[in-house]
C-alpha cells in the first residue's frame, strides 16, 4: 500500500530537523568546551601576569627599600648609640647640679652662689630637669621605631641569610596562634583543618612572622565576632610539591581597587600610627625568599583568604 | 521550557493519537509559537500546560497522569540525544544520583539559559532512594514519569511513592523510589 506522500515527506523533514538539532547540539558542546578552555587560559594568564607584575614591582621596590635601609641604617646606628651616651652625660650634669644646689649654703663665695641660683631660675633649670628624661625617652623610642622599620625594609627585599631548619609547620601555626591569643580571643572563632604534612626546611621565626601578620590582620577584619579558618594541605604544581596554608576570615574584606596594593610597602588602610604598612610586604618578601608564593582572594563584606605555598 | 520538551510532546501526540489530533490541539490552544517547535529554542511554559489541559478534557485522563506518561515518553527521547559520558552509566540508581552533577551540567552546556529543577537525595537503605524535587514549574509528575522511563531504560522494576507534593503545599516534593530488582 502506498503511504500518503505528505506523510512520507513529513517524516523526512522530521528526520532532517532531528539531525539538524543533533548537529547543533554537537557544535554547541564543542563551542562550550572551547569557551571553557579559553576562560581557564585567560584566568591562568591573568594570574601569571599579576604574579609577574607583583614580583617585578616587589623586586624594584625591594631594591629601593634595601638601598634606603642601608643608607639610613648607619646614621640611625650612631644616633642611637650617641643618645645612650648622651643620656649618661646628662645624668652626670644633673648630679653635678644637684650637688651644688644641695650644698649651696656651704659655698664660701655667696655672690657666686646667688648668681648660680639666679642663672638656674633664669634658664628654668628645674623645668629642664623634669622634661629632659621623658624627652630623651621619646627620642629613643622614636629611633628604635625607625630602626625596626629599617630592619623590616631589608626583609622586604628578602636579603639576609642564616641556616634553614627542618620545621613542623603545624607547630609554627600553633605557636603563632598562641602569640596572638589576646587579639583573636574576642574577635574570632578558630577552626583548624590540618592535613598530614611533611616537615619543611624554612626560617621558622620568619614564617611565624608571616603567620602573625595574617592572623592579626584577620583579627582586625573580624571586628564583630568572626571565624578564622586555617587549613593546610599538600599540592603538586609543575612537578614540584608544596605545602599550602590557607588562612580565611569572614571579616570586612579588602576593596577590589586596593587588592593589588596590599603587598606594597607602606600601603595601609589603618590609621596613622596604627600600622606601618610593612606587614604584608615583609610577608611577601619572606615567602619569596622561601621560593614559595602568597596569594590573596577577598570579597568586600564577605572576608579574605590568604594562601601560602611553601616548597617541600 | 526548552524546545526538546515540545518536540518530544508533539512526537508523542502524533505517534499515539495521530496528526489530526495534534493539529486540533494546536488550533484549540493557539500557542504563541504556532506549534513550530525546535529543540534549540525555548517556549512559554503555558503552551505545554494549555495543551495538557485541552488533552485532559479530550481524553478524560487527569492532567497529572498525562504529564507522568509524557515524562516516561520524554525520557527515551532525551536519553537518545545524550553524550557518551552520560550513557556510560549502567544502572538506574547511579543515573538518578548523577542528575544534578552530570546530566544537568550537560544540559547547561548546550542550553546555558535553561532553568532546571534541583534534586536532593537521601538513601535510607540499599533498596530505597529518596529524591527531593524542587522547581518553580512544579512538574513533579513529569519527574515521576522520567524516573519510570529511566527504569525502563535500565531494565529495572521500581515503585515510586509521592507522599509530599508541591501541589499540596509542600516546599518540595518527596519522591521515594523503591528498587525491586532487574527485569528478566
Amino acid at each position: 500500500m502506498n503511504k500518503d506522500p505528505y506523510k512520507k515527506a513529513y517524516e523526512r523533514e522530521r528526520q532532517a530537523r532531528i539531525l539538524a538539532e543533533k548537529l547543533l547540539d554537537e557544535k554547541t558542546r564543542h563551542l562550550y568546551n572551547s569557551c571553557i578552555q579559553l576562560e581557564t587560559t585567560l584566568a591562568e594568564l591573568k594570574s601569571t601576569q599579576y604574579q609577574l607584575i607583583q614580583s617585578e614591582k616587589m623586586a624594584s621596590i625591594g631594591q629601593l627599600a634595601a638601598g634606603v635601609a642601608h643608607e639610613i641604617n648607619n646614621p640611625i646606628g650612631y644616633s642611637i648609640s650617641n643618645l645612650s651616651v648622651l643620656n649618661e652625660y646628662i645624668d652626670s650634669f644633673m648630679a653635678l647640679d644637684k650637688f651644688i644646689v644641695h650644698n649651696i649654703d656651704m659655698l664660701p663665695f655667696n655672690k657666686v652662689a646667688t648668681e648660680y641660683i639666679n642663672l638656674r631660675e633664669q634658664e628654668n633649670i628645674n623645668y629642664i630637669i623634669s622634661d629632659i628624661k621623658p624627652m630623651l625617652n621619646e627620642t629613643s623610642k622614636g629611633l628604635d621605631r625607625v630602626k625596626d622599620i629599617v630592619s623590616n625594609l631589608t626583609k622586604v627585599s628578602h636579603s639576609g641569610g642564616g641556616e634553614k631548619t627542618l620545621c613542623n609547620i603545624h607547630l609554627l601555626i600553633e605557636q603563632s596562634l598562641k602569640a596572638v591569643r589576646n587579639e583573636l580571643r574576642f574577635t574570632s572563632i578558630i577552626n583548624k583543618v590540618f592535613a598530614d604534612l611533611p616537615d619543611i626546611h624554612c626560617y621558622p621565626s620568619e614564617i611565624m612572622q608571616v603567620l602573625l601578620n595574617i592572623f592579626i590582620n584577620a583579627a582586625h577584619a573580624n571586628k564583630n565576632k568572626g571565624e578564622l579558618h586555617i587549613t593546610t594541605g599538600l599540592v603538586e604544581e609543575n612537578a614540584l610539591r608544596f605545602i599550602t596554608i590557607e588562612i580565611r576570615d569572614n571579616g570586612v574584606g579588602i576593596p577590589e581597587q586596593v587588592l593589588d596594593k596590599i603587598f606594597d610597602p607602606f600601603f595601609t588602610t589603618k590609621a596613622v600610627g596604627e600600622g606601618t604598612g610593612l606587614g604584608l610586604s615583609v610577608s611577601f618578601g619572606i615567602i619569596r625568599k622561601h621560593q614559595g608564593k602568597i596569594n590573596v582572594v577577598s570579597k568586600e563584606g564577605q572576608g579574605t583568604s590568604f594562601t601560602i605555598h611553601l616548597p617541600c | 521550557m526548552q524546545g526538546s520538551i515540545y518536540t518530544a510532546f508533539s512526537d508523542m501526540i502524533i505517534e499515539k493519537m495521530g496528526m489530526v489530533q495534534w493539529n486540533e490541539l494546536i488550533e484549540e490552544t493557539e500557542p504563541a509559537s504556532k506549534g513550530i517547535y525546535t529543540s534549540a529554542e525555548r517556549y512559554q511554559d503555558s503552551e505545554l500546560i494549555n495543551m495538557v489541559i485541552a488533552l485532559s478534557v479530550k481524553t478524560g485522563i487527569s492532567a497529572e497522569t498525562l504529564i507522568e506518561q509524557f515524562g516516561q515518553y520524554l525520557f527515551k527521547k532525551l536519553y537518545a540525544t545524550c553524550p557518551v559520558e552520560v550513557s556510560s552509566i549502567d544502572n538506574l540508581k547511579s543515573f538518578l544520583l548523577a542528575i544534578d552533577e552530570l546530566i544537568h551540567v550537560e544540559v547547561k552546556r548546550i542550553h546555558p539559559k535553561a532553568y532546571l529543577p534541583t534534586f536532593e537525595y537521601d538513601q535510607p537503605d540499599e533498596q530505597t532512594l529518596i529524591m527531593y524535587y524542587h522547581s518553580k514549574r512544579k512538574l513533579c509528575h513529569a519527574s515521576v514519569g522520567l524516573i519510570y522511563g529511566a527504569a525502563e531504560q535500565f531494565n529495572e522494576t521500581i515503585e515510586i511513592e509521592h507522599p509530599e507534593c508541591m501541589h499540596h503545599g509542600a516546599g518540595r516534593c518527596k519522591l521515594i523510589v523503591h528498587f525491586k530488582g532487574h527485569n528478566e
